[in-house]
């Protein structure tokens, strides 16, 4: 129960990098996954089906959040902030840089890196051919060496 | 890997381990008040723009219900994802949710499961601000309460501090042949809010939250 509630606020955290809208899109994803639950034809899918909905759910989030009208209404200390108070520090300007990502990578990022799917799992999930997932990736790493050389070639 | 160079990997996990841990902190209110059973009132669901409301929200459900389908054995355990507690002695008790966060537009304030034999949830201690807040119930096939009638739906300018937002769910909300389960939502729509806001569910009757989170 727990393991399924705190691994879809991962993903969906580093999806939308916000960890209230990564929330919301939890709770948003819970509640359409229950709508949806007769699409759910085997137990045992049931995690990668429902991290298949919150990536979905934290992407079309993050998407409403990124109008223009929504980032000049946002206050400057937002509540995303913390969450880099949690964990150890950070390279200078990743969390910026990842928010320069388009959504879409960062959730193939997420669901690769963080839960472990590999690439044609992802792919599968994301519901996009395994040669997009792949340069998703590829352009993600290759945008983030970019600006941190210290990221290396063996992420790739 | 060289000791020099980072690894994204990690560095995503790490990130993650932050949005995990930032959850895992938040503040989770367990409150159990009983009330009367009140009979449902129609209201009408004020439509916001869409890019001012989000869902707050707060789910409900019976303990009974099995899902229709052979999802049947997976979904309960879904269900237990949202915050709950067990019944006390009277099968009645409320999972809150006391969401503290400096509040933006659209924030899940609460949430819940119940079944329909009726309860009434208030919305109170939502303090100051300008907007509007509002509660409603939807079936769990998700349509809107408006349109089937199904729901009752509650809506508050918040201008003014707000004590008493109700919401009251109809007992016989259920459909034929469709679990009785019902969802309730606060939505709350706000433009300019300073300091902190806090919405709190201080009544309801006949919850039946079988479920254990923690």
């Amino acid at each position: 129960m727990a393991t399924h509630y705190w691994r879809l606020v991962r993903l969906a955290g580093i999806v939308c990098l916000d960890r209230a809208d990564a929330q919301d899109a939890v709770q948003n994803a819970l509640e359409r996954a229950w709508r949806h639950r007769a699409g759910l034809r085997q137990a045992e899918r049931l995690k990668p089906w429902l991290d298949a909905i919150v990536v979905r759910e934290a992407i079309r989030l993050n998407r409403r959040r990124a109008s223009v009208l929504r980032i000049l209404a946002r206050p400057l200390s937002r509540t995303d902030e913390p969450a880099t108070a949690y964990h150890q520090p950070m390279p200078s300007g990743l969390l910026d840089d990842l928010r320069r990502l388009p959504a879409a990578q960062r959730a193939v990022l997420a669901l690769h890196y963080d839960a472990g799917y590999s690439v044609a799992e992802t792919a599968a999930l994301v519901n996009a051919p395994v040669e997009t997932v792949r340069s998703r990736l590829r352009l993600a790493r290759e945008r983030l060496r970019r600006e941190h050389p210290e990221y290396g070639e063996d992420d790739a | 890997m060289s000791r020099t160079r980072r690894s994204l990997a990690e560095d995503v996990r790490t990130l993650a381990d932050g949005f995990e841990a930032a959850a895992d902190a938040e503040e989770v209110v367990v409150s159990r008040v009983r009330t009367r059973l009140a009979r449902p009132s129609v209201g009408a669901f004020a439509v916001v723009g869409a890019a001012a409301v989000l869902l707050l929200g707060a789910l409900v459900l019976r303990s009974s219900i099995s899902p229709p389908n052979t999802a049947a054995p997976v979904m309960p355990e879904l269900v237990g994802i949202f915050r709950s507690v067990e019944p006390d002695e009277d099968g009645r008790c409320v999972a809150v949710r006391l969401y503290d966060t400096t509040p933006q537009d659209g924030r899940t304030a609460l949430w819940a499961w119940t079944g329909t034999d009726g309860c009434q949830v208030r919305v109170s201690n939502l303090t100051a601000g300008t907007g509007t807040a509002m509660a409603l119930a939807l079936p769990a096939s998700g349509e809107h309460p408006s349109r089937d009638g199904i729901g009752v739906a509650a809506a508050a300018d918040v201008a003014a501090p707000l004590n008493g937002l109700s919401l009251v769910l109809d007992p016989e909300a259920g459909r034929a042949g469709e679990p009785n389960a019902e969802m309730i939502s606060a939505f709350w729509s706000t433009d300019d809010l300073g300091g902190r806001h806090t919405l709190q569910l201080v009544e309801v009757d006949e919850l039946h939250v079988p479920y254990r989170v923690n």
